[in-house]
């Protein structure tokens, strides 16, 4: 197992360097020298051009590439165009919320989606099965500005159950199980919009997954040998079917991360999303950039603990 | 994913087809899929989608660019539906049922032209990268798992803001990011392919390289490429009504299902005026959930094993 | 599946969600009609008012724009503010006396006035704040208020230290003279006065990046404590406040586009938020919401690039406002809220001409004028002159949905006699990149003819309508001033200077008529409409008084019942 975590822990490497190397490459299609926006803007202007140099502003390309991965590696991604704040810092602060989220959404898609999966197998070819199959199928097509349009109209204004919008309910200071009933309240819908389509997919494949253990021999013999059928399904194929449930995991990583651009957008909720959307709108390219190469960094280790758990899960995989 | 790789290693296919056999294997899939209610459905939805969108000029009863005006002299705006409006104007005033239909024809087109690009580029790189093996394989392979980590959405949206906005541009930029999938695919159906002992002997025959790849690998993974085609364009459509929703796709005026759903980001409109926004939603719903009702049809269809 | 049912499937999947989602409502009730109305405004209590677009500085001096202010009004406090009618009074300033030649002017500042960090405020302040606008390091569009003293120029072109026009008397008292008569000097005043002993040693170039811009300290009726960037600027009460402790105890100032606030607003979680005019309907029908319709001394108009090559020629720009139907623009999207306007002057505000050259719509006559100007219609039925076409970007800032909606119809209006526009969505921050563009070091500097075409924006009479001399003075072109459409012209020019120093109300009013008439005839700027600033308020706020200076002008009197 260890050996086959620093296999895949060496394979991530040259990715990380790809990804920069991608980052790099998209920064250069925006206005202006991207370079300079690593510079601290607080720099005095007598110091200006040493620090140009030093970043090798008249050379090229390509020695600019690791200066600039340099500082990025000491954690500098550079500074707002307009404000001159660390774009570093700028995300450290809207990370929680969105880790929020997405976690949120990860642990209901599989919640929800692995139970409706094995319903939905139980009862193969019946009524419950279409509604579910149609159901999940109408979660992978709706477009989730839609769907989030839809649950604010219905839910925040029709019924007043959840906010709008935000994190937390701004100016009230809440603390113990207040906070918490606060939090999770404003989170319900927004976690609803980003897991929906994972929970479609979790469910679909759940549902797949088990339909292909049933006909598998050795859960035969178990009903041969006469075991009930609640032992089979949750002792014997439920197991072996949730195995390939766990890529679902790493497939839904970045998904999750792609979709919270949206869905925090639409409910103003504080992180990374829709930093990034207003980083959009402000084309503030730095941001934009470093989100693009921090996103994709997290979907990276995602991947990894996927991949690695897989193993922990099917030997086999190991060793092929 | 394991569905297709079934079709490429069942032995009752690998011998080269002639073209009598092929006609026979498309009626049957077409047999097949036609009994599949649900893709039928999907199915007809979709040709009337790509009709409508086709003939748009001649089937919209307005021009969809111009805000019409009210007896009063005023522009009509936020009209309810009515006999001359079906589903009322928009809050410029522009008949949506006009828009709706153009809308549909810019979405298909965008969605269209992005797998274009996308199953190209895709499908090359993944015959690229099965058949050589090697060094070319472990190149292509990094890249594509470069790609794959950036979450696609986002990164056509940076790269948006960066362009100026135009209809070529999000076409392009989707295509240019959204092809991972089909090369992973793609790879995999060659990897099995190549080892099958028709290509070895074609090979042993001395034939080019390039000839095996494009007449012998190509028609054989066909359909588990029309399937991810198919897919795909649902994804494209899904990524530009997004863009355009968020002001960096389609740009206003011209119409698309996604930046007319902008006007539902008002309160009173999403509150009041249901027939501004449902149907820009409803029809990317129906146009998504029929592409993906076909999707899953073809793959039946194409590959009878998976479903008995 | 049985035919018919796919739209049952739906429908149970639209419960499914339903259910899925109620399971975990454990709300508080909300019962839609509180009789709170009646009760009566308590001390302390919390306030939550939205703002459209997040403050990019809240150091009163960097480029202030009415989302900074809306902030700062509560923070800072300066010499004079106006009034209803915009007549100066004082406000730090207790009283002032003005010399007989009307040169100086010495002001009397209150006492016991202490910055929010408990430090006593005096006259050095005010004098640190003045003399640092003058500073050859200052390029943040204040200059002009402090430029008429004496010494100033001098501070300004490096030449001198020390404004030597401002003296400071004692603690507490402070005088300025003016080189000559200025008219609109007191209205200039009318800033923020920033602490001394906490910029003295940051050069004012540093200041847009300094702490203090984030994290301001004034002697204002409220008090900033944070900053959570995205989503609200919280303020707590001044309670030792020189005009009275304030009533509320806190006031969160949060930013969202506007609906999302609007919809805060009817859930109840933001007590006043602005209203998009079409968005009215949707808060007229709850019971525990007020509109508040805030007069406006401010126009819309489009601005154009004089330094493009189509727009050199004054007969492009007046085809281009013959081919605007402004009244239906106004009828359609801001009904009752809105009139058409022709004039850069603010028709409520004694600058206004009534009588400016008009441009109704007559698209003949736009075509007809774009063919004088030796276009003609290529083989796209689009106008061209010398093989360039007439085709231009508009910039528009997001935000507001009227200023949106009319700039598509203009386009359309545009497209109908031969002329092609795009239009560009961007925020107003970036807009303003575009306006006041900057050299790479960060230093302001001459706009091109390349840094934008025309854009669309509001304007207005802040203080006094001098402030249109920045916008319009040939000599105020950026990095010098805001006359970013690099308008030039003699008559206009000497206008604007004479004004100054004309004291005379009626005669500075005949100058400014006369400024009116010649732009209108210039037409660097198209006006487009004027229109009302509608605000809704929770009914449990009282107090809540809305008109040209801001939503926030008077928070210091807003009180919450319950």
């Amino acid at each position: 197992m260890a050996s086959y975590i620093i296999r895949r822990l060496l394979q991530a490497v040259p990715i990380i360097i790809g990804i920069t190397l991608l980052t790099f490459f998209i920064m250069q299609l925006a206005p202006g020298n991207p370079m300079q926006t690593m510079i601290n803007p607080k720099i005095p202007l007598s110091e200006m051009q040493k620090v140009q140099e030093e970043l090798g502003f008249n050379k090229p390309v390509i020695y600019q590439y690791f200066n600039w991965l340099k500082e990025i590696l000491q954690g500098n991604l550079g500074y707002t165009i307009k404000t001159g704040q660390p774009v570093t810092q700028l995300i450290m602060e809207r990370l929680p919320a969105t880790l929020l989220l997405t976690c949120t959404a990860f642990l209901l898609s599989f919640v929800i989606g692995i139970p409706l999966g094995v319903y939905s197998a139980l009862h193969r070819n019946k009524t419950p099965d279409y509604v579910l199959t149609v159901v999940s199928l109408v979660g992978i097509s709706i477009p989730s500005f839609f769907f989030g349009l839809g649950l604010i109209f219905l839910f925040a204004l029709k019924l007043g159950w959840f906010p709008t919008s935000g994190m937390k309910t701004i100016g009230k200071d809440l603390t113990g199980i207040a906070l918490f009933i606060d939090y999770a309240r404003h989170i319900m819908l927004p976690a609803a919009v980003l897991a929906l389509p994972t929970v479609a997919v979790v469910m679909r494949f759940t549902r797949s997954s088990l339909l292909e253990v049933f006909s598998l021999d050795f859960i035969r013999t178990a009903h041969a040998k006469g075991l009930s059928k609640r032992v089979v399904i949750f002792k014997h194929a439920l197991r072996n079917a949730l195995i390939p449930v766990i890529t679902i995991f790493g497939l839904s990583i970045p998904f999750l991360f792609g979709g919270a651009y949206i869905t925090e957008h639409i409910f103003n909720w504080p992180g990374m999303g829709s930093l990034g959307i207003s980083a959009i709108v402000g084309r503030e390219y730095p941001v934009i950039m470093a989100l693009n190469l921090f996103t994709s960094i997290l979907v990276l280790l995602g991947n990894l603990i996927a991949d690695i758990s897989y193993a922990w899960a099917d030997p086999r995989i190991r060793y092929s | 994913m394991s569905q297709h790789a079934d079709l490429a290693s069942n032995p009752a296919v690998p011998e080269p087809l002639s073209s009598l056999k092929k006609d026979s294997i498309v009626a049957e899939a077409w047999k097949r899929f036609k009994k599949n209610k649900l893709a039928m459905v999907g199915a007809v939805i979709l040709c009337l989608l790509v009709l409508a969108a086709v003939f748009a000029p001649l089937i919209s009863p307005y021009d969809p660019y111009s805000s019409v005006k009210n007896q009063a002299g005023m522009l009509n705006v936020m009209a309810p539906p009515s006999g001359e409006h079906w589903l009322g104007t928009d809050s410029l005033g522009r008949d949506i049922v006009s828009r709706l239909i153009y809308g549909g024809r810019i979405s298909l087109s965008v969605a269209l032209v992005a797998v274009a690009i996308s199953t190209c580029i895709g499908v090359l790189l993944g015959l690229l990268a099965g058949y050589y093996g090697k060094w070319v394989d472990a190149i292509i392979m990094r890249i594509t798992d470069i790609v794959i980590c950036f979450p696609v959405l986002f990164l056509v949206i940076s790269v948006s803001t960066m362009l100026t906005p135009s209809i070529y541009n999000v076409m392009i930029i989707i295509g240019l990011v959204s092809w991972t999938t089909m090369t992973r695919l793609v790879r995999g159906e060659v990897l099995r392919i190549r080892e099958m002992e028709y290509v070895e002997a074609v090979r042993a025959l001395g034939q080019n390289n390039l000839v095996i790849v494009f007449k012998h690998v190509l028609p054989n993974i066909m359909a588990p490429i029309t399937v991810q085609a198919t897919l795909q364009t649902a994804e494209a459509i899904l990524t530009e009504s997004a863009l355009s929703f968020l002001g960096v796709g389609v740009q206003q005026p011209i119409p698309s299902w996604g930046n007319m759903l902008q006007d539902a980001t008002s309160i009173m409109v999403l509150q009041f005026k249901p027939w501004i926004w449902a149907p820009p939603g409803i029809a990317i719903l129906l146009t998504i959930l029929s592409i993906n009702l076909v999707g899953d049809g073809l793959r039946d269809a194409l590959d009878p094993k998976t479903k008995n | 599946m049985k035919k018919g049912s796919f739209l049952a499937l739906l429908l149970a999947a639209a419960l499914a969600v339903v259910t899925g989602c109620s399971s975990s409502s454990s709300t508080q009730p909300q019962t839609p009609s509180s009789p709170t109305e009646t009760a009566a405004p308590t001390e302390g209590g919390s306030l939550t008012i939205a703002s459209e677009s997040e403050p990019g500085n809240l150091n009163p001096h960097i480029w202030a724009t009415s989302s900074d202010t809306f902030v700062t009004h509560m923070i800072f406090d300066s010499l004079v503010i106006p009034d209803k009618e915009l007549k100066m009074v004082g406000s730090l300033a207790e009283k002032w006396d003005v010399s007989e030649d009307g040169n100086t002017y010495t002001f009397h500042l209150q006492k016991n006035v202490k910055w929010h960090d408990g430090t006593p405020f005096t006259a050095k302040d005010v004098a640190f704040t003045f003399s640092s606008l003058a500073k050859p390091e200052y390029d943040a569009g204040g200059y002009w208020r402090v430029s008429p003293v004496v010494g100033a120029e001098e501070v300004h072109e490096g030449k001198a230290q020390e404004v030597t026009g401002i003296k400071v008397i004692d603690d507490h008292t402070i005088s300025f003279t003016t080189m000559e008569k200025f008219a609109p000097f007191l209205s200039g005043l009318f800033i923020g006065i920033v602490p001394e002993h906490l910029l003295k040693d940051v050069s004012p170039k540093e200041w847009a990046k300094h702490d203090f811009n984030r994290n301001p300290v004034g002697t204002g009726p409220f008090q900033f404590v944070k900053w959570e960037s995205g989503q609200y600027i919280e303020l707590k009460a001044n309670k030792e406040y020189f005009k009275g402790a304030p009533k509320l105890d806190k006031i969160v100032a949060r930013f969202g586009d506007t609906n999302t606030m609007l919809a805060a607003f009817i859930n109840r979680e933001v007590d006043v938020a602005p209203v998009p005019i079409a968005e009215i309907p949707s808060i007229q029908s709850l019971d525990y919401a007020e509109l508040k319709v805030a007069n406006q001394l401010s126009m819309y108009y489009i601005g154009f690039n004089a330094l493009n090559e189509h727009f050199q020629d004054k007969k492009v720009r007046q085809a281009l406002a013959y081919a605007i139907d402004k009244q239906s623009i106004v009828g359609s999207i801001l009904g009752e809220y809105g009139k058409v306007s022709f004039d850069v002057f603010p028709m409520n505000h004694w600058s206004h001409n009534p009588d400016v050259p008009q441009y109704p719509y007559d698209p003949a006559k736009a075509e007809a004028l774009l063919q004088e100007a030796g276009y003609a219609k290529n083989g796209k039925g689009i106008y061209e002159k010398g093989g360039k076409e007439l085709t231009f970007t508009l910039e528009v800032p997001t935000g507001k949905t009227e200023r949106e909606k009319t700039a598509a119809l203009i386009k359309q209006y545009f497209e109908k006699i031969g002329v092609n526009m795009e239009l560009r969505a961007l925020d107003f921050p970036t807009l303003v990149t575009k306006l006041l563009p900057k050299n790479a070091d960060g230093t302001q500097r001459k706009v091109t003819a390349d840094d934008y075409h025309a854009y669309i924006l509001g304007f207005g009479v802040e203080a006094d309508p001098d402030e249109y001399r920045s916008y319009f003075g040939s000599k105020y072109m950026p990095p010098n001033g805001y006359n970013f459409v690099s308008y030039s012209d003699p008559k206009v020019d000497q206008l604007l200077e004479q004004q100054v120093a004309e004291v005379d109300m009626e005669k500075r009013k005949g100058l400014f008529w006369e400024v009116g008439k010649k732009l209108a005839e210039d037409e660097i700027w198209i006006p487009l409409y004027e229109q009302e600033a509608p605000y809704v308020a929770n009914k449990r706020l009282v107090g809540f008084d809305p008109d040209f200076r801001g939503p926030t002008f008077n928070a210091k009197d807003w009180a919450v019942t319950q």
